[in-house]
């Protein structure tokens, strides 16, 4: 008898894994044009026309890649009752601080923010940098803004990414293989996502 | 940002003396071999009043060299940067052409060259004054109206202009963005040359740098370490093998 479970379609992987290398090239090129204070970088990679090229060209498949991400989490990200005591209590990951949080199903409630944070920071990304890119045929002051718009969207998807591949990788360990297999193991399920886990019980699937 | 002005160099426009040949911008274009289209001096004939009682005056128009350089804020890449006569130096090599200095300066003054995908404005000659010799458009000027000097002395030349009107009056540059390193001598209110009263750093730009800057650092290195705390401190979310038991 199989000890995995199937969690994860051959297609979400790719998709995933695409919008994934995309976001991490945009990250760490925007990140040398928001962070100019690296002095041994400077003019080499941080600050140079190449790497705003870089982040111009990997911008357009992270910008066609969204809808397909929101296609394939939208169903199983609903937000649900219990949800939102989920995050009151921090989903229990905070040890004995908050007890008692509620089962996750398929998403926990963390994983849905992350998931809809993804969606308005995306869409806010993509109109402010549209803006930014054609700079010249554009309102200055709303060019100015949108500099504004364009960080704070940043600001908010790194602060939720750091958490997502903490408890991807090192934070909940068994995760990771998800994305290269696409299952996990039925003490992860039972682990992380139970009230999941019982109904692919009820539905026999395990 | 403080900027020290007295050991600045700068230069003092005389509006008086110009004549509007455009001799300052010739010379300018020559020593930087721009292309057809740009230039960093543009000197632009104004006109006040209506007929029949006209005025009509040339301005100089470039970088004014301010002491809170709003282009120098803005610039994503440091690529503006301060020099040690005062200048506002806007180092080609290092601008990525993402024209935030275009869209953020008070007086327009930086233009982006689309051929070169960079932006450019004044370095008030740098490799001139670094051999003793005055600015290319200083040196052209033929009827004095641009000096080039001390902060101090073009300061003093500049009230001497000034104290002929009989109505006390500063020069424009000195009294907003805390001082600016050129300096206008102009016998009116500034909306009778064309001139922005009380130019300013753009709000949009103060609080991109101040604010959101340092708020998006802190909280991304913020957020590593939250991660690297829970992991020593409560530890990762394992599997526990009596949890399995319990199931089978």
């Amino acid at each position: 008898m199989n000890d995995t479970i199937l969690r994860m379609k051959s297609h979400e992987i790719i998709i995933h894994w695409l919008h994934l290398i995309c976001f991490c090239i945009l990250l760490v090129t925007g990140i040398l044009l928001f962070l100019p204070r690296f002095p041994f970088l400077k003019g080499v990679i941080n600050g140079s026309v190449l790497t705003k090229t870089i982040h111009h060209i990997f911008a357009i498949p992270f910008a066609l890649f969204l809808p397909f991400v929101i296609w394939m989490f939208w169903k199983p990200c609903r937000w649900e009752k219990g949800d939102f005591t989920w995050i009151t209590k921090a989903g229990g990951y905070l040890g004995n601080l908050f007890k008692n949080a509620p089962e996750a199903g398929e998403f926990n409630a963390g994983q849905k923010l992350f998931f809809y944070n993804t969606i308005v920071s995306g869409i806010l990304f993509i109109i402010s940098g549209l803006i930014m890119w054609q700079a010249s045929v554009m309102p200055p002051e709303l060019v100015r803004w949108m500099y504004i718009v364009h960080d704070l969207a940043m600001v908010m998807v790194v602060l939720m990414f750091v958490a997502h591949v903490y408890l991807s990788t090192i934070g909940a360990p068994g995760s990771f293989q998800l994305l290269y297999t696409g299952r996990v193991s039925k003490s992860w399920a039972r682990l992380h996502h139970p009230r999941w886990y019982k109904e692919l019980e009820k539905e026999g699937r395990v | 940002m403080q900027d020290d002005l007295k050991d600045s160099y700068g230069i003092l426009f005389d509006v008086e003396r110009c004549v509007g040949c455009n001799a300052c911008a010739m010379a300018c274009k020559a020593e930087f071999g721009w292309p057809e289209g740009h230039f960093i001096v543009r000197v632009e004939p104004v006109e006040h009043g209506a007929f029949p009682v006209v005025e009509k005056n040339f301005v100089r128009n470039a970088c004014m060299h301010c002491s809170d350089a709003a282009c120098m804020m803005a610039c994503p890449v440091s690529a503006i940067s301060r020099r040690p006569n005062g200048a506002v130096f806007l180092d080609e090599k290092l601008c990525i052409g993402c024209q935030y200095c275009v869209i953020s300066c008070p007086f327009n003054v930086p233009q982006f060259n689309r051929r070169l995908g960079k932006s450019y404005k004044c370095n008030l000659c740098e490799h001139r004054t670094a051999e003793g010799k005055e600015p290319a458009c200083v040196a052209t000027c033929i009827t004095g109206a641009l000096r080039y000097g001390k902060i101090d002395d073009l300061k003093a030349q500049g009230g001497e202009i000034l104290a002929s009107t009989g109505v006390e009056r500063k020069l424009y540059g000195e009294s907003f963005l805390k001082g600016t390193h050129v300096l206008y001598a102009i016998k009116d209110e500034p909306e009778h040359y064309g001139l922005n009263r009380d130019p300013k750093v753009p709000l949009s730009v103060i609080v991109w740098k101040q604010f959101i800057q340092p708020i998006g650092t802190y909280g991304i290195f913020g957020a590593i370490m939250a991660a690297i705390a829970h992991y020593l401190i409560i530890g990762p979310k394992k599997e526990k093998k009596y949890e399995v038991k319990s199931d089978e």
